[in-house]
């Protein structure tokens, strides 16, 4: 039975948006305690897309033990139409895994905390650069903090054993850079995919305990940037097998950007770095015109996911033209930088865009009963139209409100933007919790009133007013506007 | 005119072990109590709400590094610390003097105050027992300490009695200064270095004055362990029974059982949050380090009778493959840490109310040495008091 089913598409000039759902069991061998159970079975495990993964490291989201996921995600959830993500795990940040979970048995959800969630198994950390040179016709290499390790599809297929996720996706030979890469390194790297797609299919159908698990084949933006036809023919030869064929990973558009301020991760015991691999910038400047042509030789009745930090405005462009997938890395980037988002201006302006998303009532920061009111001391935020703000700006030294006016996540509950500032002055571990916790919040918030509005427009048109209403608020582009056209005028004038 | 009650619930009839109801404007602790160490208004990343699912319900923040970051000004616009951090629960600061000469290589201590370099602009500064006292009503914690002449724990000399008698000369002008007694409890500390004789002079001539409670100060700084237990022993002897003594900075396990013995309320210690960045885990059988290979495969959580959401939800062989270069790791480790610091309060204070402390005593001795070599300081300790380790 296929995961994935489209409840409706809205057919524009630039593609199709469409509504749908993904089924994704929990792996029925990951859960085997009574308590858990009962647990995962309370837990829907349809997905309405478009829809997040919410991105891991080593197993856990940045910053987010278990305990503190169930206050992010809680299951009696206030907003009818959110939903509490799926996990995607990389194996390059899990090579060290391996070994363990061979012998543990239970699969890397419970192995990592995190049992009641499907796992989504992908190959490469979204937030980290993949380097050139070292792919063979033995396999890729995967880069962690340890370093080099070479994966054959053989020992692919060994890890996705282990780790038992609820879906996986299939090696591709990513080192393809049109700038530099000839035509035999495409040929190369377009058999390979044939190859490692054929082999894990293969030995999926020789295991029959693997029938929960369902493959997302990868795809390189970059075939197409070099041999539109020859991509086309090899993407069409993957998809032979579609009854194997769940998803597919579009690649190669977020991940090639390197981070400008290449920075030395921080780790909590202060010595050493564990972060001299290239980091990926937040990507915002995406090639859509490549896009649609990579999404129109796909069929329809697969979701696509593409891996990678984008922000919310480069989201919606991408479920404009019929994506259906994202991750969390975003988030996980932002927490490093202390920024947050911030929907305040299209929550303004929800009921005016959807007669159905429900309005968050302004929400209510939980002060202590001594506290007396702040409000003369909030300043003005009028200039904060924009998506996203980064608290480590001094004007939230005395800022007392929450981070966002509409948000009702446990941070803006419970915390003020100057408390929230100064963690970050402070380097105290509790600032990126708390940002994390309002952006994933954020993120949910964000994919739901996606859905919302998708399901209630009946025309293309409506549905594309609507997300460019709400872009522009995100972008700040009202204003911006407004100033191009008095710069306009006045030079009219002279 | 206190804010503070102390009830004394049971008493052990062999030691000077006591458990009793603390009570102060934010809430009622039960004593002995452990705190933990929150240096700038936040506890290692864990929530207020994750601190209270642990039983955590008073903890310590630093005089020094608030008044620094984000300083007086923005703490009174918050409306003290309780709001700035949304605790709700209880508070102690200390009073910034002995992070002050820990920290500062240049501070200098005058009988006017504590005189230092700032280290952002290389300013002249001085803090004074009323400065002190002034940043601390600002902060509005439960309990506030005195300023007091810290001098390392293992000087000797005349210096010791300088800083002793100076110590009793600047909490008369911090109980001066002290403009909240109504809803903030001032505790003095005893000093005295390692000189028993000192040490009583010191305990004697402070509970002349009005205290709602009283520290005992100026060990656990590197000194013997045979001194150490000496100084707290003799300071218990002299202090009130019926008012709480403070022991600073003072949490290893081992030391906490055997200070109960000796009579003392009240700890705190950075070591449990410390350690764990360093991927330290506590328990009652000792400390394990869950960097060793060892437990890449093992299983099971850190202490299976643990109800922490740590040893509820991952085993040491995932915690082996995340500590100290995941937050998330030390997260983790700082809710048990935490979680077993107030366990092991909670089987004290239990102990001592059934009676069965003494009992309790040699079997967590047993625990940590099944061998039965004991330390000599910390089986003449419990002598001194009436347990017989061997
Ligand atoms: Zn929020
Ligand atoms: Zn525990």
């Amino acid at each position: 039975m296929k995961k994935f089913r489209v409840e409706k598409t809205l057919k524009t000039n630039s593609g199709s948006i469409r509504l749908g759902h993904l089924q994704l069991p929990v792996s029925s061998s990951g859960v085997v305690e009574d308590g858990d159970k009962k647990r995962s079975s309370e837990r829907k495990n349809d997905y309405g897309t478009p829809m997040f993964f919410l991105h891991t490291q080593t197993g856990s989201i940045p910053h987010i033990t278990a305990e503190v996921l169930q206050l992010i995600y809680p299951t009696s959830t206030p907003s009818i139409s959110s939903q509490t993500p799926p996990v995607q795990i990389s194996l390059d940040s899990t090579t060290k895994f391996m070994d363990a979970l061979k012998k543990f048995g239970k699969g890397v959800g419970k192995f990592v905390g995190l049992s009641d969630y499907p796992i989504f198994l992908t190959v490469h950390d979204p937030l980290y650069l993949l380097r050139s040179g070292h792919n063979d016709k033995f396999g890729i290499a995967l880069w962690s903090r340890h370093g080099r390790r070479p994966l054959s599809p053989q020992q692919y297929h060994e890890a996705a054993t282990a780790f038992k996720p609820s879906i996986c996706q299939v090696l591709s030979d990513y080192d393809v850079n049109p700038k530099i890469s000839g035509t035999k390194r495409l040929q190369k790297s377009l058999d390979r995919a044939e190859e490692y797609t054929s082999c894990i299919i293969k030995q999926q159908e020789t295991e029959p305990k693997n029938e929960a698990l369902g493959l997302f084949i990868t795809v390189e933006a970059s075939w197409f940037q070099m041999d539109e036809g020859r991509a086309t023919k090899t993407v069409l030869k993957l998809l032979e097998s579609q009854h194997q064929i769940e998803g597919v990973v579009l690649a190669g558009l977020t991940d090639r950007f390197p981070k400008k301020d290449v920075e030395v991760k921080k780790n909590p015991s202060g010595k050493g770095s564990s972060g001299e691999r290239e980091r990926v910038d937040i990507c915002q400047a995406l090639d859509v015109d490549l896009l649609e042509k990579i999404l129109q030789t796909l069929p329809p009745g697969l979701p696509k996911y593409i891996p990678g930090p984008l922000r919310i405005p480069e989201m919606m462009d991408l479920i404009a033209k019929g994506v259906d997938i994202f991750d969390s890395s975003v988030a996980s980037r932002m927490a490093d930088d202390a920024e947050v988002f911030l929907l305040d201006s299209v929550e303004a302006l929800l009921p005016s865009i959807s007669s159905t998303v429900v309005k968050l009532s302004s929400s209510l920061n939980e002060g202590l009963p001594e506290r007396e009111s702040n409000e003369k001391n909030q300043p003005s935020r009028e200039d904060e139209e924009g998506a996203v703000v980064s608290l480590k700006n001094k004007k939230y030294f005395d800022d007392f409100g929450p981070l966002s006016s509409f948000c009702v996540c446990y941070t803006c509950r419970k915390h003020t933007r100057s408390y929230i500032h100064h963690l970050y002055a402070t380097d105290e571990l509790l600032g990126p919790v708390l940002i994390q916790i309002h952006n994933l919040t954020a993120l949910d918030r964000f994919f739901s009133i996606m859905r919302t509005l998708i399901k209630e427009c009946d025309t293309p048109e409506s549905l594309q007013t609507k997300l460019d209403l709400i872009r522009n608020l995100l972008n700040n582009r009202i204003l911006r506007q407004a100033e191009e056209e008095e710069k306009v005028a006045v030079q009219a004038h002279v | 005119k206190s804010a503070l009650s102390f009830k004394i619930l049971a008493e052990c009839p062999v030691t000077k072990a006591r458990t009793s109801l603390m009570t102060l404007p934010h809430g009622t602790i039960e004593t002995p109590v452990f705190m933990p160490v929150g240096t700038q208004g936040s506890l290692k990343g864990l929530l207020p709400e994750q601190l209270e699912k642990l039983d955590c319900k008073l903890i310590l923040g630093n005089t020094y590094h608030l008044g620094n970051r984000p300083g007086t000004d923005l703490m009174k616009k918050a409306g003290g610390l309780h709001n700035f951090m949304h605790w709700p629960h209880c508070l102690l600061t200390d009073s910034g003097g002995f992070q002050m000469v820990s920290l500062l290589e240049l501070a200098e201590i005058t009988e006017e105050g504590v005189k230092f370099k700032s280290p952002y602009d290389g300013s002249e500064c001085m803090l004074t027992p009323e400065h002190s006292i002034q940043i601390q009503n600002t902060i509005g914690a439960d309990i506030i300490m005195q300023l007091d002449d810290v001098v390392s724990s293992t000087t000797t000399g005349p210096r010791v009695k300088e800083a002793m008698e100076r110590t009793i000369r600047w909490l008369d002008r911090c109980m001066a200064a002290h403009q909240f007694p109504e809803k903030q409890n001032l505790f003095p500390i005893v000093q005295g270095g390692l000189d028993p004789e000192l040490r009583k002079e010191c305990a004697k001539e402070l509970i002349k004055r009005d205290t709602p409670g009283f520290a005992i100060g100026g060990l656990s700084g590197g000194e013997s362990k045979d001194d150490f237990w000496r100084m707290v022993h003799i300071s218990t002897d002299i202090l009130p029974k019926i008012k709480p003594r403070y022991l600073m900075g003072v949490g290893f396990a081992e030391d906490l059982v055997v200070c109960c013995a000796l009579g003392v309320d009240m700890y705190d210690c950075v070591f449990p949050t410390r350690t764990a960045r360093f991927g330290c885990a506590l328990t009652f059988t000792g400390q394990i380090n869950l960097k060793q290979q060892k437990y890449s495969e093992d299983f099971s959580p850190i202490d299976p009778e643990c109800n922490c959401s740590t040893c509820t939800n991952y085993t040491k062989a995932y915690l082996q493959k995340i500590v100290t270069h995941e937050t998330v790791a030390c997260h983790l480790l700082t809710v048990h840490n935490v979680r077993f610091q107030m366990r092991l309060m909670e089987r004290i204070r239990s102990n001592i109310k059934n009676g069965t402390f003494v009992d309790f005593v040699k079997s967590f001795m047993l625990g940590i040495y099944p061998e039965k070599n004991y330390p000599t300081w910390s089986k003449e300790a419990l002598e001194a008091v009436g347990i017989n380790l061997s």
